[in-house]
């Protein structure tokens, strides 16, 4: 392996306006459902688990107590990535502004994603830098060489196949065949 | 067999820490062990998990700020419900579990999995929008597919060029359901949180008379003969004044009215600063890659095996001022280095190191590829070049001088009050680079074959352009089709080769230079180019690799580390640039068939640093020396 690149986790508390937290929770309800809007944000190719929440209430302290209102409510996002956090961000920025309004547009202090270094900045000064434990399965494969893992696999298992019943020959120039239509996946 | 379709869940929960835990519940949580000895390995369907002890959160801008209080996030990704999951939890890890979760209110314990699913799932925050890069299939299955994957590469790499009977008997011996590779510890990589960045105020033009040269603008193929000379302060006092003295000698970047026979410049390394009597508040509000320095960051810049600090030439690095001439010939740089060196002895500096480099008069670096073709153009007209040496949309200053507006529409960021101290400095990055050319030409002809033509083709797809300059995206089958014309040589895209067929995907020039190929607009790319303003190294096989940037770490460092020393970024896993001097893993050059070339180093790393190349302004705010250096 050349480098130890890694996956990386984010997490972010940003306190945010009343209102906003109304209309986070009703434009989740069709956000969330909906391919199109998260094709933007997939097509990016570095999220391997991105989540968007609201905390509300207080976590109470004993299972029968009430879980009190919170003010300001907060949006949580948390995000497994691959890369450095300041490229992660400035790149959502660029690529898919409306998505960053509307995840943030309500945040106290939110300056817009244009200028994006002054998203960046709001991003990272309210990302979480505190004692943790951080697993992941498989800290080495990117997004885009897990979807090339999955795709090869299958195809491999059919070469596979096929190749028991060839002879050397055939074999030298399937195994040609199958390196020129893979190539982008190996 | 294929992938059964899983539905993945995550549960995320806020769980209230026991007044005055935290502390405790903090160090037990960042004590656990990592990678294959994490808890959380322990339960299969684990794709990520995070326990993280949240400070309290107070925003007191808000009508009411109430206080978040303490509390521990625990958070993860799996394959299974969610209540199955933490059934698992409490059966596969129930002393982990304990010892965490008893510092957290109301922890019912894991004897009863039932009340320790109500518990948890009485905190659970609900994810409102969620994105999965891959939803659809389980961690074992990933990993096993990852495995195969490294798996086939080496055979691929290993069974090049085989005969049929050999290649046959290879794969009759492979074993093709390899295990998963053990899983490494997290090693956490900090966030650095800056100062806030300046709104830009528009553009405004450079200042091209408190701006060193060289720097947006170069001095040509006429200054062909370089010097650079690395030197630590002996005597603070007498060194500070001598650099106050030479600051009016520093070749600016106003035009000249007559050429000088050599130019005469100046750059600093943060401790450079500090023995010069630079205030240390400013020295703290220099960015943390810069005060660390270069040998610091030799992990993630690839600088390790025969390249690390250990191995490098003495005195390149830990140097306190380096001190660059370029000259229009040998004899007047070489008066020059004789002056210099009684100079800086004199006053109050000693000599670590002496570079010479000449410009090849082809303009070829020691490989035998024409060099510097391309640069980023500027959009201040007057300051650098604009459309005609570079390639592209022009970028704004800031990209290179401190105190102008940035392609991120911000002002760059300087060190010092307001960012006096940086205004118009640059910072500038050098490294010392041995190129093994015989090696490099060998081992062409042992993976490409006796014929020339084939060796210089393999080695041109290696670089992405030809030997005398024409881009492989253009004329990948023919040198010398676009002329010698740098315009001509630079207007490309990669649009059209977005399969790599042409110039391949890993290719040198496409990697430090992606231009489109991460983004139409090619908005990305341009957020992370340098100037470079190298030169072969004299008298030996090599180059002196120099160049400018506003931010080390967001332009040379993020290029070196993520676009040469990774291929994640354009697709090709982990897959390294030819060139960046790393050994292992390979190189596909895309085609019909692909050719895989492993690794070899041939660049290897002798010595350099990060320096800080002032304004003029700032060098005689230099030159006040300990007692006087104050904005």
């Amino acid at each position: 392996m050349p480098t130890d690149r890694q996956i990386s986790p984010i997490t972010v508390f940003s306190p945010i306006r009343r209102w906003w937290g109304w209309w986070l929770w009703a434009s989740w309800l069709i956000a969330d459902r909906s391919a199109l809007v998260k094709a933007g944000v997939l097509r990016l190719g570095f999220i391997h688990v991105a989540h968007w929440a609201l905390v509300t209430r207080r976590p109470a302290s004993a299972i029968d107590r009430p879980r009190e209102r919170l003010s300001p409510p907060y949006v949580l996002f948390q995000s497994n990535y691959d890369g450095v956090a300041e490229d992660y961000i400035e790149t959502f920025a660029f690529k898919v502004p409306w998505h960053i309004r509307g995840m943030w547009g309500g945040g106290y202090g939110f300056p817009g994603p244009r200028p994006p270094s002054e998203f960046v900045h709001f991003v990272i000064d309210q990302a979480v830098e505190a004692k943790e434990h951080y697993y992941a399965a498989y800290p080495r494969g990117t997004v885009r060489s897990v979807r090339a893992a999955l795709k090869l696999q299958p195809r491999f298992q059919e070469f596979r196949e096929q190749a028991e019943n060839m002879n050397d020959v055939e074999f030298a120039a399937a195994w040609q065949r199958f390196l020129t239509r893979e190539q982008r996946n190996l | 067999m294929r992938p059964r379709s899983v539905n993945r869940a995550g549960l995320t929960a806020l769980l209230p820490i026991v007044p005055s835990h935290a502390t405790v519940l903090g160090h037990l949580v960042a004590g656990l062990p990592g990678g294959e000895d994490s808890p959380f390995a322990r339960l299969e369907s684990t794709h990520f998990a995070r326990l993280v002890v949240l400070p309290p959160q107070h925003y007191p801008a808000a009508k009411k700020p109430d206080n978040l209080p303490a509390c521990l996030l625990f958070a993860s990704e799996f394959d299974i419900s969610a209540a199955g999951y933490l059934d698992l939890l409490c059966a596969r890890m129930p002393e982990t579990a304990d010892s965490i979760f008893e510092h957290c209110s109301g922890y019912p314990g894991v004897s009863s999995p039932p009340a320790f699913g109500r518990w948890m799932l009485q905190h659970r925050i609900k994810a409102g929008f969620s994105v999965h890069g891959n939803a659809h299939a389980t961690v074992g299955w990933i990993r096993r597919s990852l495995a195969l994957r490294e798996r086939l590469i080496e055979f691929a790499v290993a069974n090049r060029g085989a005969n049929p009977s050999a290649l046959r008997e290879a794969w009759a011996e492979q074993d093709w359901d390899p295990e998963p590779e053990p899983v490494p510890a997290y090693e956490p990589r900090a966030i650095a949180v800056g100062p806030a960045p300046t709104p830009s105020p528009g553009s405004t033009p450079v200042r091209q008379d408190d701006l060193q040269g060289n720097i947006l603008c170069g001095y040509g193929r006429k200054y062909g003969y370089g010097l650079y000379v690395f030197a630590k302060v002996v005597h603070p006092k007498a060194a500070a004044a001598w650099i106050g003295a030479q600051a009016e000698r520093v070749t600016t970047a106003r035009p000249w009215a007559q050429p000088p026979q050599a130019t005469f410049n100046l750059a600093f390394t943060c401790e450079g600063l500090r023995r010069l009597g630079v205030e240390r508040r400013i020295l703290e509000s220099f960015p943390v890659e810069f005060r660390e320095g270069m040998a610091k960051r030799a992990g993630r810049l690839g600088d390790t095996g025969a390249s690390s600090p250990s191995k490098w030439e003495k005195g390149l690095a830990g140097a306190h001022v380096l001190v660059t001439v370029m000259a229009q010939c040998a004899e007047t740089r070489d008066a020059h280095r004789l002056e210099l060196e009684a100079a800086l002895s004199a006053g109050g500096f000693s000599v670590t190191a002496c570079q010479e480099t000449a410009l090849d008069e082809n303009g070829h670096e020691p490989f035998g590829f024409r060099d510097g073709i391309s640069q980023p153009p500027i959009r201040d007209p007057k300051a650098g070049p604009t459309r005609r040496d570079g390639d592209g949309v022009p970028l704004r200053p800031g990209e290179f001088v401190l105190g102008y507006e940035d392609e991120g529409g911000c002002l760059a960021a300087g060190p010092g009050e307001r960012g006096e101290f940086g205004r118009n400095g640059s910072y500038v990055v050098v490294r010392k680079l041995a190129q093994d050319v015989d090696g490099f030409w060998s081992y062409m002809r042992e993976q490409a074959g006796p014929d020339r033509g084939r060796q210089e083709w393999l080695a041109s797809k290696i670089v992405g352009r030809w030997p005398d300059g024409t881009p492989m995206t253009l004329s990948p089958d023919l040198p010398g089709a676009l002329g010698s014309d740098r315009e001509a040589l630079n207007k490309f895209r990669y649009a059209g080769d977005a399969n790599g067929l042409r110039c391949p995907i890993g290719a040198h020039i496409r990697r430090t230079n992606p231009r489109d190929t991460l983004d139409r607009g090619g908005r990305l790319s341009r957020r992370h180019r340098i100037i470079r303003r190298g030169m072969p190294l004299e008298g030996e096989r090599g180059l002196m690799f120099a160049c400018y940037q506003a931010s080390i770490e967001r332009q040379f460092e993020f290029v070196q580390e993520l676009w040469c020393g990774d291929g994640s970024a354009f697709g090709l896993g982990d897959e390294a640039d030819f060139l960046a001097g790393l050994e292992g893993g390979k190189m596909t050059v895309q085609g019909i068939p692909p050719t895989l070339v492993p690794l070899k180093r041939f660049v290897t790393m002798r010595g350099g640093d990060y320096f800080f190349a002032p304004g003029i302004a700032t060098l005689h705010t230099i030159g006040l020396g300990p007692e006087g250096s104050r904005e």
